[in-house]
């Protein structure tokens, strides 16, 4: 009889300890009963979110808002297909997009033929975070694990961290005044617990696990999506490839797509607005410049 | 601005949840014209506390704004439950 799998991986071989099927008690490590990892203080964590096996079923928008106690917003239809969220905003930090693929003409696409491209979208807890290099006050910061949290206690809700992310994922409360964001389950890890929205993926498009880990587990994945006839696949967020541009290096929580990244509403090519510092004050130092010989060129002539 | 009496069950952040003595329970998130800051309320979850919450509707969320918590008086666990089964 072969080994138990999880995620391509073998169960580990503490599941023997716990047969029964409910628990009074929390589980010690329980990470690693579920996803096969033991979380530990020190090591990167991160998500691997691959695409092509998401079914849009949202369990991980439901499990984040369960466990971050996050109301529902976006209330109405957006008219957007099945997605009722939209975006990720400070109260949904786990998004479904839904990208309904139509042909140039609709009419003439074959019946039971219709492309769907579904994605999971969350916080990509850079390497490099941008997001934390706008912070004046240091409230967002690098955790244990390597994720990128925000300290309410110490946020002053200026919001430089909205627009410096180049993903669009920092947004502002006008309720309390403070940026909010997916946190890893900052409070989960601690207590050994695999994030919520990875734990409720009944697919395991949303993969939780040591960073290194992740990335071998997803070379693998695009390896054998090339050798089955999908030559459209590969990774978003991986070292120094799609998505890990500008400075960025490698995104903890990174992506397989099948298509352009702007087909699911990430960039291209993201960058740190702190790398765009220097050519921005040296292109306002050359207009002054420019500026203040033409006027001497104007005032020298009349004279 | 309506009123509302109950125990916080749990926070997160600025968010807490409420439970009544008729066992309703409501999201809050706290106002940034609150009195309180959000570290204020995780002591409040671990004692259990009750609390009076004068609050107000949010139309964008499923949810409500908190502007103002008052802690009430320690109460004998379960009077508030009994009394409701009286009535």
């Amino acid at each position: 009889m072969g080994a138990a799998m999880i995620a391509g991986l073998p169960l580990s071989n503490r599941v023997r300890d716990y047969p029964e099927s409910e628990f009074r008690h929390p589980l010690p490590h329980e990470a690693e009963l579920t996803a096969g990892v033991r979380i530990e203080p020190g090591r990167s964590y991160g998500f691997f979110t691959d695409t092509t096996v998401c079914i849009g079923c949202k369990a991980c928008e439901v499990a984040c808002k369960e466990w971050n106690n996050l109301p529902a917003d976006n209330l109405g239809l957006t008219g957007d297909s099945y997605d009722n969220t939209g975006h990720l905003s400070a109260n949904t930090w786990r998004h479904v997009a839904f990208i309904e693929q139509m042909a140039d003409r609709p009419t003439e696409m074959r019946p039971f033929q219709s492309n769907w491209l579904m994605m999971s979208d969350v916080c990509k807890h850079c390497h490099n975070p941008p997001c934390m290099e706008a912070c004046p006050t240091g409230a967002l910061f690098k955790t244990e694990f390597d994720t990128v949290v925000v300290q309410q206690d110490i946020c002053n809700g200026c919001g430089y961290c909205v627009p410096a992310c180049p993903f669009g994922v920092v947004d502002l409360n006008p309720l309390d005044g403070k940026a909010h964001k997916c946190t890893l389950c900052y409070d989960r890890l601690k207590g050994g617990l695999e994030p919520a929205c990875a734990k409720s993926c009944p697919t395991d498009s949303i993969q939780f696990g040591e960073v290194a880990d992740l990335q071998q587990r997803a070379a693998k994945r695009l390896e054998h999506l090339h050798a089955v006839g999908v030559p459209s696949a590969y990774l978003y967020g991986a070292p120094d490839g799609p998505g890990a541009t500008g400075g960025l290096k490698y995104l903890n929580a990174f992506f397989l797509l099948t298509d352009r990244p702007e087909v699911y509403n990430l960039p291209e090519a993201p960058t740190r607005p702190s790398d765009r510092v220097a050519p921005s004050l040296l292109s306002g130092l050359a207009a002054v410049a420019g500026l203040a010989v033409a006027a001497v060129a104007l005032f020298s002539r009349r004279d | 601005m309506k009123r509302v009496e109950g125990t916080v069950l749990f926070t997160q952040e600025s968010r807490f949840m409420l439970e009544t003595d008729a066992g309703e329970r409501h999201l809050f998130i706290l106002s940034h014209k609150a009195s309180a800051e959000a570290q204020q309320l995780p002591p409040l979850q671990h004692r259990q506390a009750r609390v009076r919450v004068t609050y107000d509707n949010d139309p964008a969320i499923i949810g409500y704004a908190a502007h103002a918590i008052d802690v009430l008086p320690e109460q004998r666990r379960g009077q508030g439950a009994r009394q409701w089964a009286r009535q």
